[in-house]
C-alpha cells in the first residue's frame, strides 16, 4: 500500500480520536492519553476566518483556538513548499470522499468522474472561491463562526453530540452521496480552504513536472488525477486543483521512470 | 532537486507534528482559550485590559497575570486566606448572599481592581467591598473620600468554603456585544424587543449602534453590554 494512504488513514483516525475523546471528556470520561481538544481547535480552515479579527483587534473568534491559527501556518508552509498536500494527505474529509469514490468507480465503472460535462465543471470549479470569498466577509462582518452551519468536515466528526447544525449533515451527507459519482466531489466545487491552498499552485517550491521527452502520451497520468486535471499536456502543472498526490507521478501511475515527478528548483526541461 | 512519494510522507507528518511540538514547547500550543480579559477599546486606557470582563471564572492569579495587581493585595483585600492564587471569583458569590441589589462577588472585583489600577470602571451599585478594603484604597489615595462613603460594605467572614461544585471550569466566551454591534444584531442574537428596551432604552431605527443608542439614553454602555451579553446566552 502507498504511503499516502497509510498517512490519511492515520491522520483520519488521529482526528477522529480527538474529536470522541472530547466528547467523552465533556461528558466526563476522557481518555488521558489521546489528545482532548475541540474540533474547532484542529481545523485549520478555523485560521483562516479568525485571521482577520485577529490582525484587527486581537480577538479571536468565538470557538476558536490559536492553535488553529498555528495549524493554519504549518498547513500554509506547507503548501508554498510543496502545493495543498494538505488536501491530498491529511485532510480527513478528503479522505473519505475518496475512499467512497474507489466504491464509486467499481459501481460506476466507466461513467465514475464522466456525469459531469466539460463546460459545467469548468465553471462550476470557480465556485469555491465564491465560497470562500463569501464565507471570509460573512465571518469578518459578524464575528462570528458562519461556516459551522454548513461545514461538513465539523458534521463528519461531530454528528453524534447534536451539536452540529442539520445543514451541516444535509452536506455532509451530499458529498458522501455524490462521492460515488465524481471524486471529491467537495474538494472540486466548493471547499474554501482548498480554494485558499490551491492558490500556492501558481508559485509552490516544488511542483508536478513532465518530461515530454520521455513521455510515451498513454494519458494514465489523467486518468488518475482525482482532481481531473490533465498532466499529459503539461510540462508543470499549475492548475489550481491539484493537492499534491502523486498519483500521476513515475511513483505511481505514470508507467516510465523520472517523467513525472514531484520537482524542485530550476526544471530540467529538455 | 525531486521528492519522492515516501519523503513527502515524512515531510508532511514531519511539519505538521513538528511543528505543533514545537510550538507548544514554547507555549504557543493552546487548544483552550485563555483567560485574558477584552482589551479596552477606546480612550486614554485603550490597550489596557478591561476590568469589567473579568469574569467569575478567573482565579486571583489569571486577574495577577491580566491586570498591574498583585495576588497577596486581593487576597487581603477579599480576606482569602487558604491558596489565594486558585481562588475562583465565583466562590465570592456562593459564600455571601447578596442583600438586596448588593452583593459581595465577581463585580466586586471588578471594582476593586479597576479603582486599585487606575483603570476606568462606572460603578453599577451592586458591588460591595469590605471596610478594610475600602479603608485601604482610601489610604492609598487610589479611592476619593466621596466615593468611598457611596460603596457599600460588608464584614468578612473566618473562613471561606470553597465548594466542590462552584469550581466547574466556566469556558470563556468572548463578547456577543461590542462596541459596533447595532440593535439589528441583537435581534439576531434571539433577544426580544422587550429585553432590548428593558436594557438600554428606547431606539429609533434597528441600524442604530447600540452604545450610541446607551448614550444617548444615559446608559452605562459597559453594563448594558454585560447584560446583554447574558440575555443572548440564555
Ligand atoms: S502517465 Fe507518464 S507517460 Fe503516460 S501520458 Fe502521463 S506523463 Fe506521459
Ligand atoms: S494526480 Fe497529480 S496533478 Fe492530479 S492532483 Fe494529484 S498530484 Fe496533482
Amino acid at each position: 500500500m502507498k504511503s499516502r494512504r497509510w498517512v490519511q488513514i492515520g491522520f483520519f483516525l488521529f482526528i477522529a480520536a480527538i474529536a470522541v475523546n472530547h466528547g467523552l471528556t465533556e461528558a466526563g470520561g476522557g481518555i488521558s492519553w489521546i489528545p482532548n481538544a475541540s474540533l474547532h481547535a484542529i481545523c485549520p480552515f478555523g485560521g483562516v476566518v479568525t485571521l482577520y479579527t485577529y490582525v484587527t483587534d486581537g480577538l479571536l473568534i468565538k470557538k476558536i483556538h490559536e492553535s488553529s491559527l498555528i495549524l493554519m501556518g504549518l498547513v500554509l508552509f506547507l503548501s508554498i513548499l510543496v502545493g495543498p498536500a494538505f488536501c491530498g494527505w491529511v485532510c480527513p474529509l478528503g479522505s473519505i470522499q475518496e475512499w467512497i469514490g474507489k466504491l464509486g468507480r467499481k459501481l460506476m465503472g466507466k461513467r465514475f468522474n464522466n456525469l459531469i460535462p466539460n463546460r459545467a465543471d469548468q465553471i462550476l470549479r470557480w465556485l469555491r472561491y465564491l465560497i470562500l470569498i463569501r464565507v471570509l466577509m460573512v465571518t469578518a462582518q459578524s464575528v462570528q463562526l458562519v461556516f459551522s452551519a454548513v461545514d461538513p468536515y465539523y458534521a463528519l466528526f461531530q454528528f453524534w453530540t447534536g451539536e452540529v447544525a442539520i445543514s451541516a449533515i444535509v452536506v455532509l451527507l451530499v458529498v458522501l452521496g455524490l462521492s460515488l459519482i465524481v471524486e471529491r466531489p467537495w474538494c472540486r466545487y466548493a471547499c474554501p480552504f482548498g480554494a485558499l491552498l490551491g492558490i500556492t499552485n501558481l508559485f509552490r517550491i516544488f511542483a508536478i513536472r513532465r518530461k515530454p521527452a520521455t513521455c510515451i502520451g498513454c494519458k494514465k497520468c489523467n486518468a488518475v488525477c482525482p482532481m481531473g486535471i490533465e498532466v499529459s499536456t503539461t510540462t508543470k502543472v499549475r492548475d489550481l486543483r491539484c493537492i499534491t498526490c502523486m498519483e500521476c507521478t513515475s511513483d505511481a501511475a505514470c508507467p516510465i521512470p523520472e517523467t513525472v515527478e514531484l520537482l524542485g528548483g530550476k526544471p530540467n526541461e529538455n | 532537486m525531486r521528492i519522492k512519494h515516501a519523503t513527502l510522507a515524512v515531510l508532511i507528518v514531519g511539519i505538521i507534528f513538528g511543528g505543533v511540538l514545537i510550538s507548544s514547547a514554547m507555549g504557543l500550543w493552546q487548544t483552550e482559550s485563555s483567560k485574558t480579559p477584552q482589551k479596552i477599546e477606546t480612550g486614554a486606557f485603550a490597550g489596557e485590559g478591561d476590568p469589567v470582563d473579568i469574569r467569575g471564572s478567573y482565579t486571583f492569579s489569571d486577574i495577577a497575570n491580566a491586570f498591574p495587581i498583585s495576588v497577596e493585595v486581593l487576597a487581603e483585600a477579599f480576606s482569602v486566606e487558604e491558596n489565594p492564587a486558585d481562588f475562583q471569583l465565583k466562590v465570592l458569590e456562593a459564600n455571601y448572599p447578596s442583600e438586596g441589589e448588593v452583593e459581595m462577588g465577581t463585580s466586586s472585583v471588578r471594582l476593586f481592581v479597576a479603582r486599585y489600577t487606575g483603570l476606568p470602571y462606572e460603578r453599577t451599585g451592586e458591588e460591595a467591598l469590605f471596610s478594610h478594603a475600602v479603608e485601604f484604597l482610601v489610604q492609598e489615595g487610589k479611592l476619593s473620600g466621596e466615593e468611598a462613603v457611596l460603596i457599600p460594605t460588608m464584614e468578612p467572614k473566618a473562613v471561606l468554603k470553597q465548594e466542590e461544585e462552584t469550581v466547574i471550569e466556566e469556558e470563556h466566551v468572548e463578547p456577543l456585544v461590542k462596541g459596533n454591534t447595532t440593535v439589528a444584531d441583537l435581534f439576531a442574537l434571539g433577544l426580544s424587543e422587550e429585553e432590548i428596551i428593558s436594557v438600554i432604552g428606547e431606539y429609533g431605527s434597528k441600524g442604530e449602534v447600540v452604545r450610541d443608542v446607551c448614550n444617548s439614553n444615559g446608559v452605562a454602555f459597559s453594563a448594558a453590554k454585560l447584560t446583554l451579553q447574558e440575555l443572548a446566552e440564555e
